[in-house]
């Protein structure tokens, strides 16, 4: 049962693109097929998560393994879920809910939308269900093409330069995987673990070492983390924002790869160079936390606040210590949620012309507390579980690391400091579309953002009914990987 | 026992969900209105609880776990010394939703955020765990942030973001250091507070903490921004809350630091001696009421450091003398500010300031000089002059505002922007009633300690 309300979560999306391409709905009718195919799949993973949350399903995951297909196929064919994994897929099924609501002009009216986002929302929940390498890579090559295609319908005139350089990065990222199955996870025949080193004279070759640091560079591109930010600085250059809020959660991609298959692949080097790479990473976070100070554009804006939050999760994977993986994982579940919301409430600031007098905040309640809430939870405030994730992580740094808090220790409250400016509603510096400042928006549109708004300040607020499991899971990670 | 859980668990949740009701109901600008029974219930809670532990001789606790595996529990501990501060800060929220009613200005978002505060505040003094009180102070700049700009209009735009960035700043990196320190000094005892393993860095920590929570006027300079231009009430607020910070900072030294070396206690002494000397100065170049009042809750949290300087083991009773204090009195001198005495209850309002402010026997301002005044002999020559100059100082400052004030004919043109010219007569009456009420609160605290 619990394999089919796995299976059926992620394949079920496979109908709307069938629907999409037969054009049996259209218009209003399509809208409401695409919204009860996302609730379907949002109420499997929910059962997933209770499931995990519930004791029911095992901490370590769930199987699913067919022998018809590992006879031919191999080992490879394993679909793995786990409360992380479920917990990722559920809230990015509410993130395409809600979405469908803001951008329903545009989903009513493109039918090619509908279907990529679709496709895409397949191949995300098959990548986090993947418990190989192999079967990662397929479905990561497989995103490629409805994220250029949704990047394609947008009506920049830069679209061709948008398309071609995130094309670039992202397949330049699928050949390095592709690399790595073939070189170092020997499709078919498990994984092996200790690499040979050729000893000369003057040095010793470790091709364990190449094989991690390609790994580790594909999922930096995968994730869009400095300097290999190019495809995900164009996420957020697209004319119509509504088409970001999925494309806007790609470093997961990235994140996957580290947490999952980098310490199944390469434990040895990973103990080696994590310290290493903790340091290039503290580095990134505090160039992030300087790019964002600087910056005067909203959309450079959320850009800016998503690589800090990216740089905090690698600093607490390369920290090799359960406070810095909880902590990670923490964050990557908050900005799955956090960074589509400000990027929905910077829609709704673009359509009402923005805030200009104290009068037009208090006639739109909703959109300045929702504004307020995402703000402040992306500055990592005490009101939403980001709050914990940065904390964990800098703790995870304290005695182990304090060249690396030195860092971090710069870069929070320079982080924070240039956060103030956004605090009080001001996240223009977007072309806006209406000429009045607080022009009336719709209800229904906005008390969409609402849920996500308040389920982030209710995890604030009671932060151990999702940390309490993700802890476990981490420590389980570890402890099985035979990392401290 | 129990019962004084479920007191203390309702006194602490009832500003958050009174941040619900509708500000609708509390239309009754000139005077006490629904939405004030919450501070009220609030007031009679403190007093019951104060009553049963009392009695008793104990403490009540409550807590409850954020995140399993991490000693981030989140503890409060409610016990005497602690009501008395909250109940001085209660009736000063009264005052201040009061005010803010009547100023009438942007009230549907500022009730809510004065109820936050509120809650936070009395948080922030039960809290016994480092992490929650730097979440606590992060948590509050937020409230203040959104409480400063809401509350001045438009055209005084670049003072209200100046303000309120300021004050933001300052309450995020007290929570910041609050938490470093408690991860860094307490790690090994579930992050409460507790005897401080000494190093120089857990020190340097909680002595930046303390200089900064208190707004001396050689940095500060938002502060006297603020006492000037932010409405009564949330100045009032403001002021409370950091009274509140202060006093929560200055007490840990008795149990995180209670053998500081004499260094550390000399620079507290001169840092307090120096703020507390310029906001005197500041006082006699001031040009509006308001500035001149308002330099006195600068220049008493500065006696809070001077206090910390001249203390043993344990920090002198004269630091919860000002921190009851100063909320309360800078109420006073705020509606002083703005009083035209016409009424015999002005007149006996204008008497009892005079007799707090000049320090008469038995009043506050009495006990805190005396206070620092007997471990300032016991210390040594210097420090008495020192002392004696302080005191000598802050007798002339009052003599120059009772002559500015309410002696010089050329005083009507020094008033500032202020809504409480049209105060109800009962609002100088509830005045009268706070100067007795500081006046029985501070003994009763010394009498405990």
């Amino acid at each position: 049962m619990r394999e089919w309300v796995s299976l059926i979560g992620t394949f079920i999306p496979v109908i709307l693109i069938l629907i999409c391409a037969s054009g049996i709905f259209e218009s209003k009718g399509l809208w409401r097929f695409s919204l009860g195919i996302h609730l379907v799949s949002w109420f499997c993973f929910f059962l997933l998560c209770a499931g995990f949350y519930s004791g029911t399903f095992p901490q370590s995951g769930i199987l699913i393994q067919s022998d018809k297909l590992a006879a031919v196929w191999g080992p490879d064919a394993i679909y793995k879920w786990d409360y992380i994994s479920a917990l990722l897929a559920l809230s990015t099924c509410s993130v395409l809910i809600t979405a469908h609501f803001i951008s329903r002009n545009i989903l009513e009216n493109s039918r090619a939308t509908l279907a990529a986002i679709a496709a895409y929302q397949v191949c995300f929940f098959g990548g986090l269900g993947s418990g190989s390498l192999v079967l990662f890579t397929i479905f990561l090559a497989g995103s490629l093409l409805p994220r250029f295609i949704l990047v394609g319908l947008d009506e920049s005139g830069q679209k061709d330069g948008l398309v071609r350089e995130g094309a670039l990065l992202n397949i330049l990222s699928f050949i390095l995987l592709m690399v790595c199955v073939l070189v170092f996870s020997r499709p078919g025949a498990g994984y092996q673990t200790e690499w040979f080193h050729l000893e000369s004279q003057d040095s010793i070759v470790r091709p364990g070492a190449l094989g991690f640091a390609i790994l580790i560079i594909a999922s930096l591109l995968s994730s869009g983390l400095f300097p290999f930010h190019g495809s995900m600085r164009k996420v957020f250059l697209l004319d119509s924002l509504e088409r970001s809020i999925l494309l806007c959660l790609q470093p997961i991609w990235g994140f996957l790869i580290m947490f999952r298959f980098t310490p199944l692949l390469f434990p040895t080097e990973l103990k080696e160079y994590g310290p290493v790479l903790l340091m290039v990473f503290c580095a990134v976070l505090l160039i992030s936390a300087i790019a964002f100070w600087g910056t005067n554009s909203g959309r450079s804006r959320v850009f800016w606040m998503q690589q800090v939050l990216s740089a905090f999760m690698a600093v607490g994977f390369f920290s090799l210590l359960s406070k810095g993986w909880h902590g990670a994982l923490t964050l990557l579940f908050f900005q799955s949620l956090a960074i589509p919301l400000f990027l929905m409430v910077m829609i709704f600031h673009k359509r009402c012309g923005g805030f200009r007098t104290l009068e037009e905040i208090n006639k739109n309640r909703i959109l300045a507390l929702s504004s307020a809430v995402s703000v402040l939870s992306l500055m990592g405030a005490p009101i939403s579980i980001g709050f914990y994730g940065f904390l964990l992580v800098i703790w995870s740094l304290v005695g182990a690391y304090p060249l690396g808090l030195i860092f971090c220790v710069v870069a929070v409250p320079l982080y924070v400091s240039a956060g103030i400016r956004i605090m009080f509603f001001q996240m223009n510096d977007v072309e806006v579309d209406s000429v009045g400042g607080g022009a009336e928006q719709s209800l229904t549109e906005l008390l969409s953002i609402v849920p996500i708004a308040v389920f982030l300040v209710f995890l604030g607020l009671i932060p151990k009914i999702i940390m309490g499991p993700m802890g476990y899971a981490a420590t389980a990670l570890m402890s099985g990987l035979g990392i401290r | 026992m129990k019962t004084q859980q479920i007191l203390f668990f309702m006194y602490a949740t009832l500003p958050f969900l009174a941040v619900w009701i509708p500000a609708s109901l509390g239309q009754r600008a000139k005077s006490i209105s629904f939405l004030s029974a919450v501070s009220i219930i609030r007031i009679i809670i403190l007093i019951v609880l104060a009553k049963a532990l009392g009695l008793a001789g104990e403490s009540v606790h409550l807590s409850g776990t954020l995140v399993n595996g991490y000693p981030m529990d989140f503890l409060l501990k409610m016990d005497l010394p602690r009501i008395c501060f909250l109940l001085s800060a209660e009736f000063c929220f009264l005052l201040a939703h009061w005010i803010c009613r009547i100023n009438g200005f942007n009230i549907f978002t500022i009730n809510p955020l004065l109820f936050l505060a509120q809650g936070f505040c009395s948080l922030l003094i039960a809290a016994e765990n480092t992490v929650a009180t730097g979440g606590i102070l992060i948590l509050n700049g937020i409230v203040f942030f959104y409480l400063i700009r809401f509350s001045i209009s438009a055209d005084r735009k670049a003072l209200s973001e100046k303000i309120s960035r300021s004050v933001y700043l300052l309450f995020f990196m007290l929570g910041l250091l609050m938490i470093a320190w408690g991860i860094t000094e307490f790690g090994e005892r579930e992050l409460r507070f507790a005897r401080g393993s000494g190093s120089i860095l857990g020190i340097s920590t909680w002595i930046l903490m303390l200089l900064l929570s208190v707004p001396l006027s050689i940095w500060a300079k938002w502060f006297a921004s603020a006492i000037e231009s932010l409405p009564e009430g949330i100045a009032m607020a403001l002021v409370t809350f950091l009274c509140a910070v202060t006093l929560k900072l200055a007490t840990i030294y008795g149990t995180a630091y209670p053998d500081l070396d004499e260094h550390f206690k000399r620079a507290f002494y001169v840092f307090g001696m120096i703020g507390a000397a310029f906001s005197l100065s500041g006082l006699f170049a001031a040009k509006s009421k308001k500035n001149i009042l308002g330099s006195f809750p600068s220049f008493f949290l500065s006696l809070v450091l001077v206090s910390v300087g001249v203390s043993q083991q344990n920090v002198v009773n004269s630091v919860y003398y000002i921190c009851i204090f100063v909320p309360v009195f800078t109420a006073l001198i705020l509606y002083a500010s703005s009083l035209r005495v016409e009424t015999g209850l002005h007149k006996a309002f204008v008497a009892g300031m005079l007799i707090l402010v000049l320090g008469f026997p038995g009043t506050p301002v009495y006990l805190i000089f005396s206070n620092v005044g007997s471990r300032s002999i016991e210390l040594g020559v210097s420090y008495t002059i020192l002392f004696g100059l302080l005191w000598f100082l802050y007798f002339c400052a009052n003599i120059h505002v009772c002559r500015k004030i309410f002696m010089d004919s050329e005083s009507a043109g020094m008033d500032s922007r202020t809504g409480l010219t049209d105060a109800p007569k009962i609002f100088t009456g509830y005045c009268l009633f706070l100067m007795f009420f500081v006046v029985l609160i501070t003994h009763f605290a010394g009498g405990l300690l």
